[in-house]
């Protein structure tokens, strides 16, 4: 677990444990020529979920009542049915699903997601933020909840949930989530863009890449103003930072020439739209990007501003 | 005329409708739903809403059935059942199925209704009962259902603005009596499932996608008004004839599969107008009628009242 200053739990490696600064150069070549060739290859069978969940080996006492169920593409709609809605929009490639019991019926369900890259898989798990949880260091990145595990690691996003909350079963669910994890390759890298996010005062990031995942962040009427295709909203105190990513500055500024019919009005370089509780809506156009930042206190909205890259 | 039949009836009244509406327009004006979908009016004696609190779930279901005007008012000696439970194979995890409490307490109040059959709409998960220390203690309930033979009919919908056709299942159809039993949670795409959504349980795969691909084009899953609207068509097939939802335990957060946050209101809520039902169960997340597409969508189809104000609602704990 990560403290702020405020004492907010930060639920991912700050800045200096290299999450959210871009990729360096020497680093960036082998990753491209491997991309280039797995692209020309048939997905990978040593990489299926399937095949690194059954290299899982669950404490004594606990067994599989059925053979792991598994999800290719638009089978992921057998597999859960209108939740495969989400998925699909960061982009999925196949899942698998395993379910371990007791002799008293205590069951713990892994499942496992092969996303099209890392910043999918980042993105379904930026989405669990909600409620109660400790941020971990599985994989790249992890979230303990209180009675399951969340974490993201390459183009995976991987859960361990169990049904019941006692230590016991709480238990298995964090040991079984360590060894899965550990299986997943650790090269995931998010895109440059990221790193544009004011880091000082930090609390939440979450990354959106479309309607369905947008919808599903309490982003209030600044998500309603402009169409993004994808995005940050991130959350400091008193200040809320929606970061609108678009293909280049031509279409960023299209969005932004909505702003009179938006309500809002051109202050210098900024647009401000005053809602009806008092609070503030500015929005700064940064190349790509629209910066639409949400607050009440304007001292704590500069101080955050200021601190965009 | 039997129901069965007259479910048959909209397709072919529709197509009447066109044909003779090139004659005489006025004769054949369209209804504004299917006479089987339109709620029919609650004896003012019982409420719309019927809600029973308390830790024991077995027990609030069977008294919020009691205040909804008792299990004798649905289902008559003989009668045919279907049950539409949300907890198919794919939902396992805290808070995203129906609870097996209110599934097998009502099993119980249709068996004491000399119910002669009681068939699955979509079969529960197969380790359904073990989640629940009820299921060893009832037996009898546990193999009281009828697993669904998986026969389909195509149903047309001509009163629906997005949704023309569905594939349904036949036991939904065919019963005399359609128990709807859904939970109230977190839905990503839609915000909110409860009642109305429940229905995509009755219908096949295909239809369903459809509802999800915002049109039936591949790769387009974005369209959230277009699957709010599908779900308030398919609603005109047929209105259970009652609705008993699962508002114990519910996810509030990365619905419909979880993991998620979970809630706890510890009620179980029984009525016969979906509508209704989803306009308070959506308050178990924080939301509103309004808030919620398909709950507005729907009431434009005449399948119910979401105005809780104009609603008489009911609540008791145990």
């Amino acid at each position: 677990m990560h403290r702020t200053g405020m004492g907010i739990d930060y639920p991912f490696p700050p800045p200096s444990l290299g999450l959210l600064t871009p990729m360096k150069r020497r680093h960036f070549l082998r990753p491209a020529a491997v991309f280039l060739l797995l692209a020309a290859l048939p997905l990978s069978a040593a990489d299926d979920p399937a095949a690194l969940v059954a290299r899982l080996t669950p404490a004594p006492g606990w067994t599989a009542p059925e053979a792991p169920r598994t999800a290719a593409g638009d089978d992921l709609f057998d597999l859960i049915d209108g939740g495969a809605e989400l998925y699909h929009e960061y982009g999925f490639k196949r899942a698998v699903s395993w379910q371990v019991e007791t002799a008293t019926r205590a069951s713990i369900q892994i499942e496992l997601y092969e996303m099209v890259d890392a910043p999918a898989a980042y993105g379904v798990l930026s989405l669990m933020q909600s409620g109660p949880f400790t941020a971990g260091s599985l994989g790249q990145g992890s979230l303990r909840f209180g009675y399951y595990v969340a974490f993201w690691s390459g183009p995976y996003y991987g859960s361990v949930t169990g049904a019941q909350k006692d230590a016991a079963t709480q238990a298995e669910v964090d040991r079984l989530a360590a060894q899965l994890a550990a299986l997943l390759p650790r090269d995931g890298a998010l895109p440059a863009w990221f790193g544009r996010l004011p880091e000082a005062g930090l609390q939440t990031r979450k990354f959106f890449r479309g309607r369905i995942g947008l919808s599903n962040i309490p982003a209030g009427p600044a998500a309603e103003l402009f169409a993004p295709k994808e995005g940050l909203c991130a959350t400091y105190p008193g200040v809320q930072l929606l970061l609108l990513h678009y293909p280049d500055a031509a279409a960023a500024a299209a969005q932004l020439a909505r702003a009179p019919e938006l309500g809002l009005v051109a202050t210098g370089a900024e647009f401000t739209r005053t809602e009806a509780d008092g609070s503030k809506i500015v929005v700064q156009a940064r190349g790509e990007d629209l910066f639409v930042f949400s607050f009440t206190d304007e001292a704590r909205f500069r101080a955050v501003a200021d601190g965009a890259r | 005329m039997k129901r069965r039949d007259f479910l048959r009836r909209p397709a072919v009244l529709g197509a009447t409708a066109f044909a003779g509406a090139r004659l005489v327009p006025s004769l054949l004006a369209e209804p504004t739903a299917t006479a089987s979908a339109i709620p029919a009016p609650t004896p003012a004696s019982l409420p719309d809403i019927a809600v029973a609190e308390g830790a024991d779930t077995y027990a609030a279901t069977l008294r919020a059935v009691e205040l909804a005007g008792g299990i004798g008012r649905f289902v008559k000696p003989g009668a045919k059942v279907g049950l539409l439970i949300n907890a198919p194979n794919w939902w396992r995890k805290p808070g995203s199925f129906t609870s097996p409490d209110v599934t097998l307490a009502v099993l119980q109040l249709c068996l004491d209704a000399g119910a002669a059959e009681i068939t699955y709409v979509i079969d529960p998960a197969s380790d359904y009962w073990s989640r629940t220390p009820l299921g060893a203690q009832y037996p009898k309930l546990t193999a009281a259902g009828r697993r669904n033979p998986g026969d389909w009919a195509e149903i047309d919908i001509p009163r629906g603005v997005s949704l023309k056709q569905a594939k349904v299942n036949r036991v939904a159809l065919d019963c005399d009596v359609l128990i709807n039993l859904p939970i109230a949670k977190h839905h990503a795409g839609s915000g909110y499932t409860g009642c109305l959504k429940n229905f995509m349980g009755a219908c096949h795969r295909s239809t369903n996608q459809f509802f999800h691909n915002g049109g039936g084009a591949k790769g387009e899953y974005e369209d959230i008004v277009f699957l709010s609207q599908c779900i308030a068509d398919v609603n005109l097939v047929r209105r259970p004839d009652l609705t008993v939802c699962d508002g114990t335990e519910f996810l509030l957060t990365n619905g419909p599969a979880g993991p998620g946050e979970l809630g706890h209101a510890h009620k179980v809520v029984a009525g016969t107008d979906p509508v209704a039902v989803d306009a308070y169960g959506c308050t178990f997340l924080g939301l509103t009628a309004e808030k919620v597409a398909m709950i507005g969508m729907a009431a434009a189809h005449g399948l119910g009242q979401p105005d809780l104000a104009k609603l008489a609602v009911r609540e008791v704990k145990l």
